[in-house]
């Protein structure tokens, strides 16, 4: 058990929960302002590919970086619009999104590498020389400005009001609108850059392959209790889930077993036994001015 | 800041069909605590709601110090120093009593984050010289009613409201807490600040306002100012003095009693006691109407009866626990609880009624009966357009209430409840459901109907009981009383 706790399992481990802890504090962000995104999924997706594609033309990591970020403010503003302004249902809107990332992002994988299952190898941070992944101290600089964001400036404020009583944001002269949309463009701009991660990590993009994790990082989101602290805890702990299956594969605890953890958790956090969830009250409801 | 009166000229505002102000003139002085009464719908929320820039008038100008302004948001009147308490509460639940107060005008230093501390110290000192103390740390859903009212208060006074507007703000508050509560408004105006109390209740008028300008259907039909106000005139002017209509033949009742309620009492959703241990009886075929301005307890006792809300003490039917669907109800709120918006014709009449053998057999529902009983609703109630398989919304508010009326009036049931039957219809509507309500009573069931409309209530009931602070403050014989006399015990005044 030495070896579990030797720096290099520390990387690892934080390199495994980078990929879940940006699209979870994006998810706050959208849920504390009262919009579900389940469309975190795609988002993460079409990151991914956006910043291999950029990456494969260019060669330049930052200008895929660029790219990726701009996929997920696409995809969460179109979100918005259906959710915010036509007032469809949150979570079929984000649905249908999901399915069109992993269309579009298999199409244009086959258009431009010739085939539809992965991309050609991509560089990934270690061209930046750095000696350590960039991506680290980003991510946890992101926490805490997310945290001191949500809880102790103007925007976050007026973003939890929106999420828990639209109506009283709205009669103390507060856009309910504007601030929804910010809400959910940040947890877009988040979660592209967690799946751009994700496709440098492993220098290629291939199909599908967030595998779930923009559902994970919602019930990270879910079992921290809307807090950017209590999300990264759940990351964290959902990160070294993964390091430890990844540990023991081929070993007699079967990998799906360890794999499953998260969403058992996340369920026993649901029903209650954890403390108790409480979500935004109008988290899920749109907003319709009088 | 200075001390700003209020004037609105000439306000006129219609929603569709309904003229829901008529040319409103309105003054509120400052220093001075004004009431706007009214029935519901007599358009005093809509007033308001413009004032505060949540509606927009049709013409009609408002005046502050004398100056006409436009409003035309909410921030545009909170600007102007104008502030709203809502009758359902505004607050962000999850969010602290701080958090909650400076929503909206959060004041930030130069690192753009919010100044926490001085902000704090600043509501302090507010709270102690109006003496509105509250605990800044709380969220404001584990806080009672009477303290999130004072975080609404706070809430303008911080912004520097100058003019409050409060809209029923003693529907959800105790007594005691009333007191309080009025006692913190009148410093207010002392201080020069421009109140203006929405309100259906005499006494929190006669209590508190200078000056009280009455509203019925839309228009301005009565200002006073306090010396000159007594209980009888506001009465008289809110009860209003119509001239009788006909009086329908009413059959004599049998003795037998049908309908037994003892010692009920029923608390609504605030856990607030409304119905204060009544007692009453009706008997088969007699018409019990229930008097009362709106608030003291109609709606509780309403749903307690039909079996919906919880309640102490006991209610019998024949001697027996009733079943529900023992009882046709008429729901006060139509779109609400009456019908579903949705659906069409038939599938609202088959609604609580699908149990029905006739209706549904073998697990599936029986639609060839279900469009033939329709089409004989239709028939008999006059519905228009005769078309079962249209959606109901298609329907005007009179109609649809007759789809309402001929669902739960041929029901097999012993007791009727009718909340407003005939509010918002026509003559010629409200005289067809008067008289299938007194169909149906001389069938020997029991008739109970609740209704703000006195007329209603003399021309249908045999008795009439008035409901005042959740108890029957007199039960008369509508043969031998009148609306002025039934008026003084709405107010508590007999």
């Amino acid at each position: 058990m030495n070896e579990i706790l030797t720096l290099a399992f520390v990387v690892q481990v934080s390199r495994m929960t980078i990929p879940y802890l940006l699209p979870s504090l994006g998810a706050v962000f959208s849920e504390k302002g009262g919009v579900i995104n389940i469309a975190l999924e795609g988002i993460m997706l079409s990151g991914a590919f956006a910043a291999v594609a950029v990456i494969h033309y260019t060669s330049n990591l930052f200008l895929g970086i660029i790219a990726a970020a701009f996929s997920g403010l696409l995809i969460s503003a179109v979100h918005s619009f259906i959710t915010i302004i036509a007032r469809a249902n949150q979570i079929v809107s984000g649905i249908a999104l999901n399915i069109l990332a992993l269309g579009i992002t298999k199409y244009l994988c086959k258009v431009i590498f010739g085939s539809s299952s992965n991309s050609e190898r991509i560089p990934g941070t270690e061209v930046l020389n750095l000696g350590f992944d960039v991506f680290i101290p980003f991510s946890v600089i992101i926490l805490f400005l997310a945290w001191i964001i949500i809880y102790k400036t103007k925007f976050g404020l007026r973003l939890r009001a929106c999420g828990e009583n639209p109506e009283a944001a709205d009669s103390l002269g507060v856009n309910v609108f504007r601030i929804r949309f910010s809400g959910i463009l940040i947890s877009g701009l988040l979660a592209s850059l967690g799946g751009a991660y994700l496709a440098l990590e492993q220098h290629s993009f291939t199909d599908g392959m967030t595998a779930g994790r923009g559902y994970i990082a919602l019930a990270a989101m879910i079992t921290g209790k809307w807090n950017p602290l209590g999300a990264a805890t759940a990351c964290m702990f959902f990160g070294l889930m993964e390091s430890f299956s990844l540990q023991f594969s081929g070993s007699e605890i079967p990998n799906q077993f360890i794999q499953m953890i998260p969403y058992v958790i996340t369920i026993i956090v649901l029903a209650g036994f954890i403390g108790k969830a409480r979500p935004p009250k109008a988290d899920g409801i749109a907003f319709e001015k009088n | 800041m200075t001390d700003i009166s209020v004037e609105m000229i000439g306000i006129s505002k219609r929603f569709g069909k309904i003229q829901a102000l008529d040319k409103v003139n309105f003054a509120a002085p400052s220093g001075e605590i004004t009431s706007v009464v009214g029935e519901n719908g007599a358009g005093k929320s809509t007033l308001m709601k413009i004032l505060y820039g949540m509606s927009k008038p049709d013409t009609g100008e408002i005046r502050l110090n004398g100056k006409t302004v436009k409003i035309n948001s909410t921030s545009d009147a909170i600007k102007h120093g104008i502030g709203m308490v809502h009758q359902h509460f505004m607050l962000a639940d999850g969010l602290t009593a701080f958090e909650n107060i400076i929503i909206g005008d959060e004041r930030t230093g130069k690192s753009g984050l919010i100044k926490f501390k001085s902000l704090r110290h600043e509501i302090r000192s507010l709270m102690k010289v109006t003496g509105l103390e509250i605990d800044l740390d709380v969220r404001t859903e584990d806080l009672p009613v009477g303290v999130q009212q004072k975080i609404e208060i706070i809430k303008l006074l911080y912004r520097d409201s100058r003019i409050l507007i409060l809209d029923e703000p003693t529907a959800v508050l105790t007594p005691q807490e009333v007191n309080e509560f009025f006692s913190s408004l009148r410093k207010l105006a002392e201080s020069g600040k421009t109140v203006i109390l929405i309100t259906h209740k005499i006494d929190e008028v006669l209590s508190v306002s200078n000056s009280v300008t009455v509203l019925k259907r839309g228009k301005v039909i009565a200002s006073y100012s306090s010396e000159s106000l007594t209980r009888e005139t506001l009465a008289s002017a809110l009860s209003g003095e119509k001239i009788h209509t006909t009086r329908l033949e009413k059959k004599n009742h049998s003795c037998e009693v049908l309908l037994d309620v003892k010692d009920l009492s029923v608390t609504n959703d605030r856990g607030v006691t409304v119905i204060n241990g009544i007692s009453f009886e009706v008997k088969k075929g007699e018409i019990l109407g229930i008097a009362g301005v709106e608030g003291n307890g109609q709606t509780e006792l309403m749903e307690a009866l039909c079996g919906i809300r919880k309640y102490q003490g006991e209610i019998k039917i024949n001697g027996e626990k009733p079943n529900t669907s023992q009882i046709a109800h008429i729901p006060a709120d139509r779109l609400k609880e009456g019908i579903v918006k949705e659906f069409s014709v038939e599938e609202n009449i088959l609604l609580g009624r699908h149990r029905e053998r006739k209706f549904s057999e073998h697990y599936r529902i029986n639609f060839r009966t279900l469009r033939k009983f329709t089409k004989f609703i239709i028939e008999e109630y006059d519905v228009n357009p005769p078309y079962p398989e249209s959606l109901i919304t298609g329907l005007s508010g009179g109609n649809q209430q007759k789809v309402v009326a001929g669902r739960e009036l041929t029901k097999d049931s012993t007791l009727i409840i009718a909340s407003q039957p005939t509010r918002g219809l026509d003559i010629n509507a409200t005289e067809f459901i008067h008289n299938r309500l007194i169909i149906e009573a001389s069938k020997a069931k029991a008739v109970i109907i609740i209704s703000s409309d006195l007329d209603e209530l003399l021309k249908l009931s045999h008795r009439i009981a008035v409901l005042y602070r959740g108890s029957f403050s007199a039960i008369l014989e509508s043969s031998e009383t009148n609306e002025q006399e039934i008026g003084l015990y709405m107010t508590g005044l007999k």
